[in-house]
């Protein structure tokens, strides 16, 4: 009630009146009247924003609470209340921990619950702990040696809930400080609102041996469970953060516990040994690490097979992180090489017949392997000598018994994606004879026996990876003219599956299935028109559907395929698609991130249609107009806004752009009244220090469209305009070849239609 | 309200996740094929050769 109440003004004496059961130094109220008074305050500050309490309500709720959280307080379960209530509230204490006084108290306090001989006390203490080590980095410097000896010492004597929490503390003093780092590298005057203290490298000889301890407390049957979650893995989880955070100084100290550990006949320390390997893959350099990982990769290939199944387990996936970042064709130190690959590929297709958990990270293992052979240079890849045997024991896998435990079934069908991705020319065949078997097996979903919720959920989420093997099939064997054909030949049949696919109601499978259309109406080309009749109408409820915004934009861009496909053919449907279309825009449920897309297919459509796009021009040009008005007065307060205003600018360009080139000749004074409004967009866009290449790109060109469609009818405007001149000047000595070219084109369009130079 | 304890609050050993992927890919290559069909357009009007 207080969270409708209270942001409409209403119930103003709520937090006064519970303050009121809490007493005071000479009242004191009853135990369970505190307790449910404090639980109270918390689910109100849970649910209550910010900006929605005044500062005096704040202090009040704050001192309550911290009152009840005191070690003068004999209640736990108060205790616990008013620690829960605190982590609810530290949203709300921005004010109180600029001031230190305040500060120093509520750190005294927490901390000293860290102490109570309640354990629940104690967690939700650490929960407090690291909320504030997220929310109020820049203030812990004076508390972190304090800090460090209570997690520590929960770390190594508390209960497991407890610990969990005191490795979490520093899990999110990581990510902090990984952040800070990333907004450093990325602006490069190195400005950071926030500093940057470097808790976590002054911790280091002390907070790696307290992770490393960690990681032999594992559960017998942690791989097994889904979503298990123990001390053991906690540490490793930060270890790999820590890694993230400090880079080079982590490899001394972990190495000798690998060394001393990978052999040991207890199966906890091989698996934590491999663990503590794996989680420092990421963060150190490529010179630091490459000579570790030549020599460790022999010993991980043999560890394969190891008697224990959780050390296979971290084997594979320790695999799966070399392959990840110490492979590919950018990396300075590859550890795969001609010679070693034959091997790693026999243990890989060897391990993958093994227990489901350690199949599915031998799934990984070769997907990151294919992924490191992406940028090919068309010549026959390294692994096409084992394409076949991969594809088979891929196939082989999706077809086991025992493969929905694991995530195995999923993980071997995205892992036949990325094989797929990276294949060269001489195994195209292979990649054709695949396409029958998916789509048997796609068949083979939609007869199957639905007879509860599971089975439906089973199926669906079958019919949405194989869904997702066509597109990239599609799209591989699309993508060449030597190989299209492999897929034209199947188009009637894939085509009738996916509308077969669509009779099943979930979201996931209509966005594969879309997707797949997608690729397929772009690999076909005009020829996709015969399927329009039909599945027209899937189209439509795609672009209907607001609820699950993605099936909703990966149509928008569907409809982008199919208008680039069948040109003027779409001409029947676009009554229909324009109508959605703006009434997505206009709706407020629609998540905002399908809109700029909204607007680039309209200049898909209007490309196709050309002239025909008149009738629509009255509706679009006004909505263009407004969302370009709009991201012009926006103030921005964050990066995701910046972006967001970028995909929405190149999105209305790509709208006009779309429009002049399919008015060009017959229709062109349909543009002259928009044309000063345009250039006003361009000019406001061109000011703005935020704008991104993709908008400039797109900006120059729509500055050449509307002076080539326009003609000499636009000279005036161009003439009393100073700034696209400067403009221009930028691109043109651009570095980026693309822009540089398209704003010589603007610039010399421009120009002819002035009679300049 | 705090005490989320029993919850994984991380990933543990990320495996792979390649829906996101197949959805950039497509992404990426609709944006593509708008630009080239849009420089091929510009190409057509003025004998202007875009970049490949």
């Amino acid at each position: 009630i207080a969270a409708i109440e209270l942001p409409q003004g209403e119930w103003p004496e709520l937090v006064g009146s519970l303050l009121a059961n809490m007493g005071g130094p000479q009242v004191e109220k009853p135990a369970h009247l505190k307790q449910a008074t404090l639980e109270t305050l918390g689910y109100v500050c849970e649910e209550v924003s910010a900006e929605i309490l005044a500062q005096e309500q704040v202090n009040s709720i704050l001192t309550a609470v911290v009152q009840g959280m005191n070690a003068s307080e004999t209640s736990n379960d108060v205790r616990l209340a008013a620690t829960n209530a605190l982590y609810n509230a530290l949203d709300f204490a921005q004010t109180n921990f600029e001031n230190d006084m305040e500060r120093d108290y509520i750190m005294r306090v927490v901390c000293e619950a860290t102490l109570s001989p309640d354990s629940r006390v104690r967690q939700a203490a650490f929960e407090c702990l690291v909320s504030i080590g997220s929310t109020y980095y820049e203030k812990l410097a004076p508390y972190m040696q304090d800090v460090f000896a209570i997690t520590s010492k929960a770390v190594k004597e508390d209960e497991e809930p407890v610990a969990l929490q005191a490795v979490e503390f520093w899990s999110s003093i990581c990510d902090e400080e990984i952040e800070i780092q990333e907004e450093y590298s990325g602006d490069f005057t190195g400005d950071s609102e926030v500093p940057y203290f470097q808790f976590i490298k002054q911790a280091l000889p002390a907070l790696v041996p307290m992770l490393l301890e960690t990681l032999t407390k594992q559960d017998e049957e942690q791989d097994q469970e889904e979503g298990a979650w123990n001390l053991a893995m906690a540490g490793g989880t930060c270890l790999g953060l820590v890694a993230r955070a400090v880079g080079d100084d982590v490899v001394p100290l972990v190495m000798p516990y690998v060394q001393e550990n990978v052999s040991k006949p207890d199966w906890r320390c091989r698996e934590a040994a491999t663990y503590a390997f794996g989680s420092i893959l990421e963060g150190p350099s490529l010179p630091r690490l490459a000579p570790l990982v030549n020599v460790a990769l022999n010993f991980m290939l043999s560890a394969m097979k190891d008697e224990n199944n959780h050390v296979k387990d971290t084997t594979a996936w320790t695999l799966g992180r070399i392959f990840e970042f110490l492979h590919g064709p950018n990396v300075q130190f590859p550890v795969i090489t001609q010679e070693n690959l034959p091997m790693i590929l026999t243990v890989l297709l060897e391990s993958i017949k093994d227990s489901p958990n350690v199949a599915e990270k031998v799934c990984g293992a070769i997907y990151f392997l294919a992924q490191g052979y992406e940028e090919g240079t068309g010549a026959p890849s390294p692994l096409s000598p084992f394409f076949q045997s991969i594809v088979q024991a891929l196939l082989v896998t999706t077809d086991r018994e025992d493969a929905g435990d694991s995530r195995l079934r999923t993980a071997a069908y995205e892992t036949l994606n990325e094989v797929v991705r990276i294949s060269t020319e001489d195994t195209a065949t292979i990649v054709m004879q695949l396409v029958p078997v998916i789509m048997q097996k796609l068949n083979h979903t939609l007869e199957m026996s639905v007879l509860s919720a599971d089975d439906r959920e089973k199926q669906s989420e079958l019919q949405a990876l194989l869904c997702g093997v066509l597109q990239v099939i599609i799209q591989k064997l699309g993508a060449s003219d030597t190989t299209k054909f492999g897929i034209v030949q199947y188009g009637d049949q894939m085509m009738s599956l996916f509308l077969r696919v669509f009779s099943c109601r979930s979201a996931t499978v209509h966005e594969e299935a879309m997707l797949a259309i997608g690729a397929l109406a772009y690999s076909t080309g005009a020829e996709f028109g015969k399927y329009m009749t039909d599945f027209y109408r899937y189209l439509e409820m795609g672009l209907q559907n607001f609820e699950e915004y993605q099936v909703c934009a990966v149509t928008v861009g569907v409809v982008g395929d199919i208008c680039r496909s069948l040109d003027d053919k779409v001409l029947p449907f676009c009554d229909g698609i324009m109508t959605q279309l703006l009434k997505d825009l206009s709706s407020n449920q629609l998540h905002r991130s399908v809109k700029p897309p909204i607007f680039s297919c309209f200049g898909d459509i209007a490309l196709a249609i050309g002239e025909n796009f008149e009738k629509y021009l009255i509706y679009a040009m006004p909505m263009l107009q407004g969302a370009a008005e709009l991201s012009a007065q926006q103030v921005i307060r964050d990066d995701e806004l910046i972006d967001y205003n970028n995909q929405l600018r190149s999105g209305i360009f790509e709208a006009y752009s779309g429009i002049f080139q399919g008015f060009k000749g017959n229709k062109a004074e349909l543009m002259v009244p928009y044309a000063g409004h345009i250039l006003q967009f361009i000019e406001n866009v061109y000011q703005d220090k935020d704008r991104d290449d993709s908008v400039t790109k797109a900006a120059i060109g729509v500055m050449g469209d509307l002076a080539d469609t326009l003609g000499p009818s636009a000279a005036p405007l161009f003439l009393q305009t100073v700034f696209y001149k400067d403009f221009l000047d930028e691109c043109t000595s651009s570095d980026d070849q693309q822009l540089k070219e398209t704003a010589e084109w603007a610039l010399s369009t421009i120009n002819r239609i002035t009679n300049v130079g | 309200m705090a005490g989320q304890a029993g919850v994984p609050p991380r990933v543990h050993k990320r495996s792979i996740s390649d829906q996101q992927r197949r959805r950039e890919i497509a992404l990426e290559r609709q944006k593509q094929s708008r630009r080239d069909l849009q420089q091929h357009a510009r190409q057509l009007a003025s004998g202007f050769s875009p970049p490949s």
